[in-house]
């Protein structure tokens, strides 16, 4: 069992203190994307978009072409908005999702780029040919060469995205593949000034386009890599690795600059070894232990080439953390009792959270896990529910083995827990569990807000 | 996702929305908007025969732009009306064959008093005219840069075959 313990050179140790909540609404988040819409269509019509609709075909299709265009812009905009990880919007709906309204707005993008380019192409060939449409396109007018490599690029992407073809790669390769879609998107730039018509022929237009497009990149550079670059220059050591079970280890990362550090338990990190070759690679790993000034600990299960790296990290090795990120945190919580369910390495957040409750929430554990072999931290578990009037029922073997078809079925959940409709639940594990979970809480009468899913980093 | 710890009063959940809504509008109505009026088209569609044809040069303020098509040009000539649209105004003459196909359009009129309309016009209409005269209609591809006197030429060129049916 490793906790972080407090070395002699500190004095004291104490849990970090909570990030600030962050004040942007829904309702910002939608004018938001309401104005960039207006904006966006209004541009399209009053350049004479709606006009051109069923006028010839060839006005109608270039119409739509542009329409499309600006759409797929607009989504790739969106989407890189997400990707600065801004506070403002990871504090109130999490980074996982985030990283889900990502994916939605990378296949949205997909979508109107593949519009786009066979409205395109309809409307090149009515005068000249669907061959010379093509070649026109992908060559001969101004930048099309470069944006026929970015509409490559971008569409690869999407591709590997798509959950048929992301479960068949390892992260590293998707990760790698996913990076490049930040020159698709800068090679398709030029065509849209230079050829897009809406821009070509608008000063004031064209302005405004350059200028988000400016102030996008100076918020991900600024946002994203700035705070990279801050989490460079401030490495943590590992200064603790145990063996918890098979394949799961667990790790402690300290260093001096936890002190002025904010986290609190449920949250997770993107971390990083400055090892040669691993530097690039993030893994998402949620704390298992209420984090202190003393260190941040992580259960770690190997599940592909760069978590294997983990498990088997060397002490003192230099990790580079960002975060904290995740909005499943104790602050759910006001002075109801609580049930946490952990599936599989899911008992790490489930750990943490559980660290930061009080005897008044009466903490009752489920803790699902598919062999005897990968469980870890139990003792660790029960002292801790047990510290806070709470308990721990464990639930072990595959779902063929059980006795019950669904093991988290109302009926089986309010037998363990005959009070769960007075309780929040909090939920970790895989993406199925989650399902399972929140499917048979709110049929046993708990309302939707107070269930609370943090899906299973590693 | 977190619930808010206080609920929000109503008009800190609206301003926004009506704040960027009235940028958004406002920003919109300051864009150019050729759409609104491009094919203003102005006066009648006269034909003419080609031996009554009268010297481009009177009729033409600016520098004819012409090109011959295949085919010889024997049938009418129709002068079409004034397209007007933001630039200035673009007219044009098409010629047909005896079997009432296009074989030649020239562009009497087109925007040319200052160095960029002259500019985009210059590169931008012969190839209109080229490609009207291959295509045998007004479904011609636009040239970047040229959209609203690719949006002028096709009203005009549409306007005289609407009113000389092959």
């Amino acid at each position: 069992m490793t906790r972080p313990t407090p070395t002699s050179s500190e004095s004291q140790v104490h849990p970090l203190p909570a990030l600030q909540e962050s004040r942007v609404l829904d309702t910002d988040v939608g004018a938001v994307i309401g104005a960039l819409t207006l904006i966006v269509v209004g541009l399209w019509s009053r350049h004479g978009g709606v006009a051109d609709l069923g006028d010839s075909a060839a006005k109608t299709y270039m119409s739509l072409a542009q329409l499309t265009g600006l759409l797929c812009s607009e989504a790739g905009l969106l989407g890189l908005i997400l990707i600065t990880r801004t506070p403002l919007m990871e504090r109130r709906y999490g980074l996982d999702r985030m990283f889900n309204w990502h994916r939605l707005l990378g296949e949205a993008m997909a979508i109107f780029l593949a519009l786009h380019i066979a409205f395109s192409v309809a409307a090149w060939a009515i005068p000249s040919g669907t061959v010379n449409a093509i070649q026109s396109l992908t060559g001969e007018e101004p930048y099309m060469a470069l944006t026929s490599v970015g509409s490559v690029i971008i569409l690869l992407v999407t591709i590997s995205s798509l959950k048929l073809f992301r479960n068949k790669l390892s992260y590293e390769m998707w990760y790698f593949v996913h990076l490049t879609a930040y020159f698709g998107l800068a090679a398709s730039f030029s065509h849209q000034i230079v050829l897009g018509t809406d821009f070509a022929d608008d000063s004031l237009a064209r302005g405004f386009w350059v200028a988000i497009h400016v102030a996008l990149i100076a918020w991900i550079i600024w946002s994203r890599w700035g705070r990279f670059f801050v989490a460079v220059a401030r490495p943590l050591r590992v200064s603790a690795v145990t063996h918890e079970a098979e394949g799961i280890t667990s790790i402690v990362l300290s260093g001096t600059h936890l002190r002025k550090a904010k986290a609190q338990g449920g949250q997770f990190y993107l971390v990083r070894q400055l090892v040669k070759g691993r530097w690039w690679q993030s893994n998402p790993f949620s704390l298992s232990a209420q984090p202190t000034t003393a260190g941040l600990r992580f259960t770690v299960k190997s599940r592909g080439e760069s978590s294997n790296a983990f498990t088997n990290i060397a002490l003192g090795t230099r990790v580079i953390v960002e975060g904290p990120y995740g909005v499943c945190t104790p602050d759910v919580v006001n002075s109801e009792k609580v049930l946490l369910v952990g599936g599989g390495i899911g008992i790490g957040p489930v750990m943490s959270f559980l660290e930061q409750l009080k005897p008044e929430h009466e903490p009752i554990v489920l803790y699902r896990v598919s062999s005897e072999q990968e469980m870890s931290h139990v003792k660790e578990l029960e002292a801790l529910a047990a510290a806070r009037s709470g308990s721990v029922h464990t639930l072990v073997g595959h779902r063929a083995t059980l006795k019950v078809a669904d093991p988290f079925s109302s009926d089986v959940l309010l037998k363990a827990v005959p009070d769960l409709a007075q309780r929040v639940v909090i939920v970790a594990g895989p993406e199925s569990m989650v399902k399972a979970v929140q499917r048979g809480a709110r049929a046993a009468g708990v309302p939707a807000e107070n269930i609370h899913a943090e899906r299973a980093w590693w | 996702m977190v619930v808010v710890s206080k609920k929000p009063t109503l008009g800190r959940q609206i301003f926004p929305a009506v704040a960027l809504t009235v940028v958004g509008v406002g920003f919109i109505s300051q864009l150019d908007n050729p759409g609104g009026d491009v094919v203003a088209l102005e006066g009648a569609i006269g034909t003419v025969v080609p031996s009554t044809l009268v010297t481009n040069t009177t009729l033409a303020p600016s520098p004819v732009i012409s090109v011959e098509g295949s085919g010889t040009c024997d049938g009418d000539v129709v002068t079409g009306p004034t397209a007007v649209f933001k630039w200035g105004s673009l007219q044009l003459q098409a010629s047909f064959t005896k079997k009432n196909v296009l074989c030649n359009v020239t562009v009497l009129n087109y925007p040319n008093e200052d160095d960029k309309s002259l500019g985009i016009n210059e590169s931008a209409l012969p190839v209109y005219n080229q490609e009207a005269i291959e295509a045998g209609s007004a479904q011609i591809a636009v040239v970047s840069g040229a959209t609203d006197s690719w949006r002028a030429y096709t009203a005009g060129l549409q306007a005289i075959l609407d009113a000389h049916p092959a």
